[in-house]
């Protein structure tokens, strides 16, 4: 966990990965490519596709909500999870699936 | 079966599902012990044209506890990986495959082994060989000098091997699953049928096995030689675990399944039939994902267990005793100390494995008990001191000795005015190896050769 700051994570997290569950979960694996375009409408916060592709960090990103009234994310990637408290991030993940 | 889809979460997951544990003294090694951990059950020897490997997003690792807290001191972890030389073909062999290294395996699996100790971690090996399944004359001609080829020597004087094998297990499943029916003495059940011969339910049927071989003194917590069966220095606990990334994705940029996230157990084994036969339906994922360590919040169902407690109603009037002593609520503290605790000094002449007042499913095997020169497959039931429950052997007995231990035999140890019934000293399955035509091999492995898919007796 050391090695993502929680900066860093909301950052990545708001950018990029969407996952929501709730009585039905769902998860969705993003990669650092950009190629996710529907979750950059989830924040005015828009990463740089070059700045992503030249990240020293490869590999899937997952992000889990295990229940959406927490307003907790869990952030899985490599071998690490990181849970952040981000009621408004749940809350613009579920907008964007209902 | 030993653990073989024993909890409903595991049995959706072959790959990851822990069969048996062994763990011995080398009988033609005496100076080195070997521990075997099986997985991927019950595997047809003609299940093509996929045959069966090992997971490459699989943690697989050994555990040994060498100083009586059930913590892990020493692990051994075993990662994998796949290659496929040829994408365009649907062959897991494009001709024969005479040598390990062959070109003509389509499907060659290798594999890293780190040792773990006192959390330092380091790598014995990388990209070492195992042998392909066993196909048939023509794709895996002379099998058994191809899997001798994917014996390993490490570092140390360590050898390891990891590749398919005949599965060594035996019990008659068919039987026991019909309401814990028992063919030699079906005529006395409660829903009688005329006695017969057991039947191997796991017979003609392969399993992947890790199977490592260490010197006694890298085991021991002061590296000394283990030599006097009285010292809890001889004594370690073994188990063996799998565990996946806590988040699985179907990726479809990449066709395949993308694991992320810590590392989390979904499968252990220790002694065998724990989580199969004592550990009830509601608790066995459970069971699966906890550490040996906590298994005191499981001590309820050793005290109590509920097949001791079937014993007399499905035959009835031939268990009297075991009858009395279930009515009495009794804790079976014989049970509670053979399986969490380990037998203390004073029970058994010459022989103890306990380690400590910590309640932990653990194989436990006391390293200076030198290998029998004529091992009983009731092990210490047997009077054979280096057999189940000291360690375990591929050959031991041990679905009769525990059935035997669950009927009462082994209450006097702890209860000396206890009188088990006569039925409890002869309660059995009915299979034992000769019965089966089962053969091991007289040095590692031990397991003996996978059964081919071309003419394994069943075909």
């Amino acid at each position: 966990m050391a090695k993502i700051t929680r900066r860093k994570l909301l950052v990545t997290a708001s950018t990029s990965a969407v996952a929501v569950g709730g009585t039905a979960a769902l998860f969705a694996g993003l990669r650092y490519d950009g190629s996710m375009a529907s979750a950059a409408s989830l924040t005015s916060e828009t990463a740089n596709t070059a700045q992503l592709a030249s990240s020293s960090s490869k590999g899937p990103l997952v992000a889990y909500v295990g229940d959406v009234t927490k307003g907790e994310v869990h952030i899985m990637f490599g071998q690490q999870e990181v849970v952040v408290h981000n009621p408004a991030l749940v809350h613009q993940l579920l907008n964007s699936v209902h | 079966m030993s653990s073989h889809r024993e909890a409903p979460e595991i049995s959706k997951d072959p790959v990851a599902d822990n069969t048996d544990t062994y763990a011995f003294v080398s009988p033609d090694q005496p100076d080195m012990v070997t521990i075997i951990t099986n997985y991927i059950p019950l595997e047809g020897p003609d299940g093509g044209p996929n045959f069966f490997e090992f997971g490459e997003d699989v943690l697989y690792e050994i555990h040994i506890d060498n100083d009586g807290d059930a913590g892990s001191n020493i692990t051994y972890q075993f990662r994998f990986h796949t290659e496929t030389r040829n994408p365009n073909t649907f062959l897991y062999n494009t001709g024969q495959i005479t040598s390990i290294g062959s070109a003509n395996w389509n499907r060659p699996q290798f594999y890293s082994v780190t040792r773990v100790e006192n959390g330092r971690s380091t790598v014995l090996a990388t990209r070492l060989t195992c042998p392909p399944c066993n196909i048939g004359p023509r794709s895996t001609p002379n099998y058994a000098s191809l899997a001798q080829q994917a014996i390993h020597t490490l570092p140390n004087g360590v050898k390891v091997f990891a590749g398919q094998r005949a599965e060594g297990f035996y019990v008659d499943l068919g039987a026991v699953f019909d309401l814990l029916d028992l063919r030699p003495f079906q005529n006395l059940h409660l829903i009688p049928s005329p006695a017969a011969n057991g039947v191997n339910g796991t017979q003609f049927v392969n399993v992947h096995t890790i199977a490592i071989q260490i010197p006694k003194n890298q085991l021991t917590h002061d590296g000394s030689e283990p030599t006097d069966p009285k010292s809890a220095k001889s004594v370690i606990g073994v188990w063996g675990s799998a565990s996946r990334q806590k988040m699985k994705v179907y990726d479809s940029d990449s066709d395949q399944m993308v694991a992320v996230g810590p590392w989390m157990q979904v499968s252990r084994l220790a002694n065998p039939l724990i989580n199969e036969v004592i550990i009830p339906l509601g608790k066995k994922n459970l069971w699966n994902m906890q550490q040996p360590k906590d298994d005191a919040q499981f001590v309820e169902y050793y005290a109590h267990p509920e097949v001791a407690n079937l014993i007399p109603v499905l035959y009835p009037n031939v268990f009297p005793n075991l009858a009395a002593l279930n009515a009495s609520k009794a804790q079976r503290t014989d049970l509670i100390a053979i399986l969490l605790t380990g037998i203390p000094s004073g029970i058994i002449p010459g022989f103890q494995n306990y380690t400590g007042a910590t309640q932990a499913d653990l194989l436990r095997l006391n390293m200076a008990i030198p290998p029998s020169s004529n091992p009983n497959i009731l092990g210490i039931l047997g009077g054979d001191l280096a057999g189940f429950p000291n360690g375990r052997r591929v050959f031991d007995d041990v679905v009769t000795i525990e059935l035997r231990a669950l009927a009462g035999v082994t209450y006097p140890l702890v209860a000396p005015s206890y009188k088990p019934d006569k039925a409890a000293s002869l309660v059995t399955d009915g299979v034992t190896p000769s019965s089966s035509g089962l053969t091991y091999l007289s040095n590692f492995p031990y397991l003996g050769t996978p059964y081919d898919g071309f003419d394994h007796p069943s075909s």
